[in-house]
């Protein structure tokens, strides 16, 4: 199989297995980035970290780094809810329950990156 | 939910400790021990007894001390066996926690007081029997047979030697389960995914040039269990007594299926 | 007379499994896999909390920075750090996988080996070196 078919997503549950494989290709790079970078950051001052927001690429990077690891994790999550939750209709209820807090953690951190790049 | 720990009436109780057959040289066996309930009494939990043999009286393998313990000890002791050289698959069972042949695994490789078991996540039938109808049925529903549209000839369908050789590691699967029943994905969702023997079937005709099904075999994995409920783990590889590799098989099933959604 | 034949299947035992199976790198590696990635869910929860909480105000973030830098906080962040070079090698290991390299028995527990060596490396590194 040639590495591109990854990212071609089709039909059934092969494109959620292609899916999870495609974003694990993603982060691998990323996560790299967001360790080297990141190395410091949580024990800076906010006014480090808007420093750090400051610079397009990290921002960009970062932003990437952060939807796809939220992809992946949903990903992953439906995976081990299939694995362990038998009963189809209490599947469902856990999986959008665990994707609607995803969104909201999301959500909160999407605000806080605005703010911090805003300054 | 999957149960990840026994129903209490499943969960085995000290047994019986047989009288020790006496010797220089003896090995302690504990056995898994479990009959249907006589008419009209209720079931007792599965036991596990103690066995104690002088192994100058025996054979070398763990099948040569069940024989020898159900024919002079204790003759309601039940088990699969035929072929007792590896190539009938009936005497799968956990020897000492991981998936054997009984009659291939040496009583000298094992280290301390050997614990036999059925193959796990099973039902029991008596003792050291599993019961195999699932495993039959979905064996059967990959349709293991060659399928093509071609009309037999006179002769046999031919392969190159190339072709033949993808076969390897593939045909000289014997279906006794050990991979399937070592798999936690298998122990969880039985009812819906195949398990590493099944595939590993499926793959080995996927494989075979001389049969033309091979879309509609890989078609008829793409659901969320079939195929996906394998993960990678490897229990089936580690623990095939044949050493083959399902694993591999079903990787090679899973870049098949997503390079044919690809094309599609 | 026994009727083993007609026993319903409810009736028989289910044989012991997770806990009579022997534990073995391929399946302690396989369950520290999802084991590592619910963590990691549970980080990337954090960080979001984090970022909002820093974007507020430098109050809200003074507090956050006591809370990540307690001994306790400490101690989580080097359990998410070990996770995350763990979910990160192991997952290049199962990419491979995927792309039908390094699937034979040795070269499996060779790479385990491997991925658990330098987990524990690159932990000890970001906390000890830095």
């Amino acid at each position: 199989m040639k590495p591109l078919a990854l990212f071609a997503l089709h039909r059934g549950t092969t494109r959620h297995w292609a899916a999870q494989r495609v974003t694990a290709v993603l982060l691998t790079p990323l996560g790299v980035w967001f360790v080297a970078a990141s190395i410091n950051l949580f024990r800076s001052s906010r006014e480090e970290v808007v420093r750090w927001a400051d610079n397009p690429l990290s921002l960009v990077l970062f932003s990437t780094f952060f939807l796809v690891a939220y992809w992946h994790a949903a990903l992953g999550a439906t995976e081990i809810l299939t694995d362990y939750i038998h009963n189809p209709a209490r599947r469902s209820v856990v999986k959008n329950v665990i994707y609607f807090v995803l969104g909201l953690s999301l959500g909160f951190g999407l605000v806080g990156l605005f703010l911090l790049a805003r300054g | 939910m999957a149960e990840f720990r026994l129903p209490p009436m499943s969960r085995p109780e000290k047994g019986k400790e047989w009288a020790a057959e006496s010797g220089s040289n003896t090995r302690t066996l504990t056995v898994y021990r479990w009959s249907p309930p006589e008419d009209g009494a209720t079931a007792a939990r599965p036991r596990l007894d103690k066995f104690t043999v002088d192994l100058s009286k025996i054979g070398t393998m763990v099948l040569d001390a069940l024989i020898h313990i159900k024919n002079t000890m204790d003759p309601s002791l039940t088990f699969r066996r035929s072929c007792r050289e590896g190539v009938c698959g009936s005497c799968a069972m956990n020897i000492n926690g991981t998936n054997k042949l009984a009659c291939t695994q040496a009583l000298s490789e094992l280290k301390g007081e050997i614990r036999v078991l059925p193959l796990p996540h099973m039902r029991v039938v008596k003792d050291l029997v599993p019961d195999l109808q699932n495993a039959y049925k979905q064996y059967n529903e990959v349709r293991p047979w060659l399928r093509s549209e071609k009309p037999a000839g006179e002769r046999e369908r031919l392969q190159s030697p190339e072709e033949r050789e993808k076969l390897d590691g593939l045909w000289e699967c014997i279906l006794c389960f050990s991979c399937s029943t070592s798999c936690p994905s298998y122990w969880w969702n039985d009812d819906k995914y195949l398990g590493p023997a099944t595939l590993l079937q499926t793959a080995r005709w996927v494989e075979d040039s001389r049969d033309d099904d091979t879309e509609a075999r890989l078609a008829a994995l793409d659901d969320d269990f079939k195929l996906y409920r394998c993960h990678t783990i490897m229990n089936c590889t580690r623990t095939c007594p044949k050493g083959l590799n399902p694993a591999k098989a079903i990787a090679g099933l899973k870049s098949r299926l997503a390079e044919q959604n690809r094309r599609s | 007379m026994t009727s083993s034949d007609n026993t319903p299947q409810a009736d028989r035992p289910l044989s012991p499994h997770l806990s009579a199976y022997r534990w073995q790198l391929t399946s302690l590696l396989s369950i520290a896999h999802r084991l590592s990635g619910v963590a990691l869910i549970i980080g990337l929860v954090a960080l979001s909390f984090w970022l909002f909480f820093l974007g507020q105000n430098a109050q809200a973030s003074a507090l956050v920075k006591i809370i990540f830098f307690s001994w306790f906080g400490k101690l989580v962040q080097i359990g998410f750090t070990a996770a995350f070079f763990y979910h990160l090698l192991n997952g290049v290991r199962h990419l491979l996988w995927d792309f039908n390299l390094g699937l034979e028995l040795p070269q499996v527990y060779r790479s385990g080996y491997i991925v658990i060596v330098l987990t524990l490396l690159l932990t000890l590194a970001v906390w000890v070196g830095t």
